[in-house]
């Protein structure tokens, strides 16, 4: 397999840098950096790398132009890989990214520091998958409910849907929890019973699912 | 206020204690007691008098019955006397009903008092021997007449008809052809109040005559005597011309009418006759003009006190909008309007000075047609009241307008205004602006008018400086609040994107370093002590992330309200119910105060409340943000504990909202916030 060509946007250098170093060590390719949203757009247009790391905050507003940057890239190039780093987990953004498509990421920034699974998320976006933040998903399922949709799931499910909003698949799932693929499909079955969630068999729409069902909840 | 009414009441208890040491002492050392015109000086005479009623009337007390009015200096007492001897009558005295007592206290003293007692109760008419049956008839006849007054006066006749009656009585009485009474005014002229002639008709003598043409009234008001002139064929001036010529006058005789130690006004006696009005006219006119002077003392006790009543309760009216926090539009109007009112004119304004040499009508009020000058601006220059009270800084009138120049002049004549006053509102020793009231009516403004005005343009200018301390005061708490509000926010980007960024670059560095170590066993420790420093970097960002929460909602300016208060919700330990029906993006202090206020009742209920839920409404409608937090806690909380409520309040306070907390023991907490939004955000 060759290897995954990618753009690095961060209006910080050191990091941009040490990122770039850190995705280079990986055996990723990094075609260029970018120091802000319409830099990293042009150079997306000249190279269409197949994944993108964008931080969310940059100039000129530093608000939320990394977003806006890839809704733009989402719309030029469906088949590029986005993940977007934020120094703080917040649902609507995650919300907005997932909304737009596949092949996306909202990480919180400190993850990089966590270099095989910093890693090993970018790979999973380049395969085509998508990812949401743990931190993300526990603060949504931490969260007291006065009427809890949750309180039917038992404590298997409770983590299986995390993993599941976390944007992993049943095999990865299952990975993970030392279990056959078939042992969490079957949770997986129940959890959307139990929820009235549909079953789209897609893990993109999955996440999207359950991160707007516990959101609302 | 009270203060003076305590000194009152504690004379009138020392009074009836008889403990005459204390008495004494609410006295001042030049103390004015004036009971129906006659004047007391000094605690010495006071007590004399005092002494003298009590030996006629043993037992007798005051009874306070009312208040009427009361100021910073003066109260106005309503008593009964109270006599358990029953007996009121005693040496042709007779003490009965209730009598109105003005105290005027100064350092805790009675300078002045002035007693009235009601027209009804009062009968101090001594008993007259009779030398002759011509005097007989004379006499009966008077007393007649004067008996005929007097019931007018006691049925609560208006001044003007008891002038009329007294004006005619003596007339028909002393065998006149002509008689008249005058009022001198106190801008040196004479208003005719009652004419009477014997033919029928009197010519008209209607507007204001000056007192220097007329070298009889002169005489009498100077002297305070009566006056004869037996032939008026060598007096000049336009008055006798008059007269002489118009009323063809032959003899006069005048007797002034003195109250309160003033020369009120005149009776006139006149005669077309050859020969003059006999001796003894200016005694037997004197009768009449004491009757007219006890009933007029009384009458313009009256007419102060209602004045007064009036006056206080128009500026009461002003001064509670003002207390209220009526916006300054409010306060005008309201002024425009009292003034206008309480003084009897046909128009009045609020005008304020700009600083282009024009001025602003702020309110309007009466005819024609007053409100449509609101809003106006006009240039100052030109013959107007306003700019002589801009130029002076003192009260000004024009009683012709005819020739005047200038744009308010035009705008004035096309009003058909005739006479105008203005009075400056002095706001930090400048003219600010002026009260100007107007009429339409052919005589002048009276000439107390610029006085009356006065009052209001004092409250007025403290409305004023209010209105400015209250907006600067609320500017400055919305300007801390932002400011603070700014400061959270930059301390928060700080923190992300200096700090937060730092580490994790530095743990990159560390990872990186890692990676450079050759992988021989010679070196364990230096890659042990290196995961050590990783681990902690990833520890102090968990720590860094946690921290930063509390501060300013990144959310909050990036996507508005329902975003983070959903994201506020979600971290509560107590379950929340949001009830959100808000529309887009609101004004940002709006948004940013709404967000505090409800992370900060969440703490609070969090804290102290053992509530087991939340429910949130928070709501837009009609250019306002209505916020509801209810919780189903414990209750009895105190918004006046606790500096997080007070700062809330602040919050709000500055953005011109309104905070009501509800916390019934044993029946939750709810906290109802309304918060103004401006139009067009």
């Amino acid at each position: 397999m060759s290897r995954a060509r990618v753009i690095v946007a961060d209006d910080d250098v050191l990091l941009r840098e040490g990122l770039s170093s850190l995705l280079e060590r990986a055996d990723f390719e990094v075609l260029a950096q970018a120091g802000d949203a319409s830099e990293l757009i042009e150079l997306v247009r000249g190279h269409e790398p197949e994944v993108v790391l964008v931080d969310i905050r940059m100039p000129p507003g530093y608000s939320t132009e990394g977003l806006v940057a890839a809704h733009v890239i989402r719309e030029e190039f469906p088949e590029t890989g986005i993940l977007v780093l934020s120094a703080y987990a917040e649902v609507a953004h995650a919300m907005e990214l997932l909304a737009g498509g596949r092949r996306v990421g909202y990480l919180l920034k400190s993850r990089i520091v966590d270099v095989g699974e910093f890693i090993e998320t970018v790979e999973r976006i380049a395969g085509g998958g998508c990812v949401v933040d743990p931190a993300l998903v526990s603060e949504l399922l931490r969260a007291q409910r006065a009427e809890d949709p949750l309180a039917e799931l038992t404590s298997r499910e409770r983590e299986v849907l995390a993993l599941m909003a976390e944007g992993r698949s049943n095999a990865g799932i299952g990975r993970l929890l030392w279990v056959t693929e078939g042992t969490v499909e079957k949770h997986v079955n129940s959890i959307l019973r139990k929820l009235r969630l549909p079953d789209s068999g897609d893990d993109h729409r999955r996440v999207l699912a359950a991160i707007a069902f516990l959101n609302a909840a | 206020v009270t203060a003076v009414r305590s000194v009152v009441e504690r004379y009138y208890d020392a009074f009836n204690a008889r403990d005459w040491d204390a008495w004494a002492a609410l006295l001042d050392e030049a103390v004015e007691i004036t009971i129906e015109g006659d004047t007391l000086v000094g605690p010495e005479a006071a007590y004399a008098y005092t002494a003298e009623t009590i030996n006629h009337f043993p037992g007798m007390r005051y009874a306070v019955e009312r208040v009427v009015a009361e100021s910073s200096d003066m109260v106005v007492m309503e008593c009964r006397l109270v006599n358990p001897a029953g007996d009121w009558s005693a040496d042709a005295w007779k003490l009965d009903g209730p009598v109105c007592q003005i105290y005027q206290v100064s350092d805790e003293r009675i300078v002045a008092i002035r007693g009235y007692y009601s027209p009804s109760a009062i009968d101090r008419t001594p008993v007259a021997e009779v030398p002759s049956r011509a005097d007989a008839t004379r006499i009966s006849e008077e007393r007649a007449a004067l008996q005929r007054v007097t019931t007018l006066v006691a049925d609560g006749a208006p001044p003007a008809a008891l002038f009329a009656a007294v004006t005619e009585e003596a007339g028909r009485l002393l065998g006149g052809d002509l008689a008249g009474m005058i009022r001198f005014e106190s801008d040196e002229t004479i208003v005719a109040v009652a004419t009477w002639s014997a033919a029928g008709e009197h010519l008209d003598v209607s507007g204001r005559w000056p007192l220097d043409a007329d070298r009889l009234a002169t005489t009498i008001r100077n002297s305070g005597l009566p006056v004869r002139e037996d032939s008026w064929a060598d007096v000049g001036g336009p008055i006798a011309d008059f007269i002489r010529e118009e009323l063809q006058v032959r003899s006069s005789v005048g007797s002034p009418i003195i109250v309160e130690r003033q020369v009120w006004g005149a009776l006139f006696i006149h005669s077309k006759q050859s020969a003059s009005l006999p001796d003894g006219t200016e005694l037997r006119l004197g009768q009449f003009t004491r009757l007219v002077a006890t009933v007029m003392a009384n009458v313009q006790a009256q007419a102060d006190l209602r004045r007064l009543a009036e006056e206080q309760a128009a500026l009461r009216r002003v001064a509670e909008l003002v207390a209220h926090e009526s916006s300054a539009e409010r306060v005008f109007a309201a002024v425009a309007g009292e003034v206008g009112t309480l003084l009897g004119v046909n128009s009045s304004a609020v005008l304020r000075f700009d600083d282009d040499d024009t001025l602003t009508v702020l309110a309007a009020w009466g005819e024609p047609d007053m409100a449509r000058q609101i809003g106006r601006r006009l240039p100052i220059s030109g013959d107007n009241t306003a700019a002589l009270v801009l130029e002076t800084g003192r009260p000004a009138r024009m009683d012709d307008q005819s020739t005047a120049t200038g744009t308010i002049a035009a705008i004035v004549r096309e009003l058909g205004i005739t006479s105008t006053i203005s009075c400056p509102v002095i706001v930090n020793g400048r003219p600010w602006g002026a009260i100007a009231v107007n009429s339409l009516q052919p005589e002048p403004l009276p000439p107390d008018t610029e006085q009356r005005v006065a009052q209001f343009t004092e409250l007025v200018a403290t409305a004023i400086a209010n209105v400015q301390a209250r907006a600067d005061l609320t500017a400055s708490r919305a300007r801390i609040v932002a400011a603070s509000d700014e400061a959270r926010r930059r301390v928060e980007r700080n923190l992300h994107d200096g700090v937060q960024q730092r580490l994790i670059s530095l743990s990159l560095a560390v990872r990186g370093a890692q990676t450079m170590l050759p992988g021989a066993p010679e070196s364990p420790d230096l890659r042990q002590q290196l995961s050590r420093v990783a681990q902690g970097l990833v520890d102090v960002l968990d720590d860094l992330r946690e921290l930063s929460r509390g501060l300013h909602p990144a959310i909050l300016s990036e996507a508005g309200l329902d975003p983070a208060l959903r994201a506020l919700a979600r971290r509560s330990s107590v379950p929340i119910r949001l009830y959100l029906n808000v529309d887009g993006r609101l004004h940002e202090p709006i948004e940013v105060a709404a967000y505090y206020v409800i992370s900060e009742t969440l703490a609070n209920v969090a804290k102290h409340a053992q509530a087991t839920s939340v429910d949130i409404r928070a709501e837009t409608s009609d250019h306002r943000l209505d916020l509801t937090i209810q919780d189903n806690g414990i209750g009895g909380a105190d918004p006046n504990r606790g500096s997080g409520l007070t700062g809330l309040s602040d919050r709000i306070n500055a953005l011109g909202g309104t905070i009501v907390i509800a916390s019934p023991s044993g029946q939750g907490t709810e906290v109802r916030v309304t918060l103004p939004m401006p139009t067009g955000s």
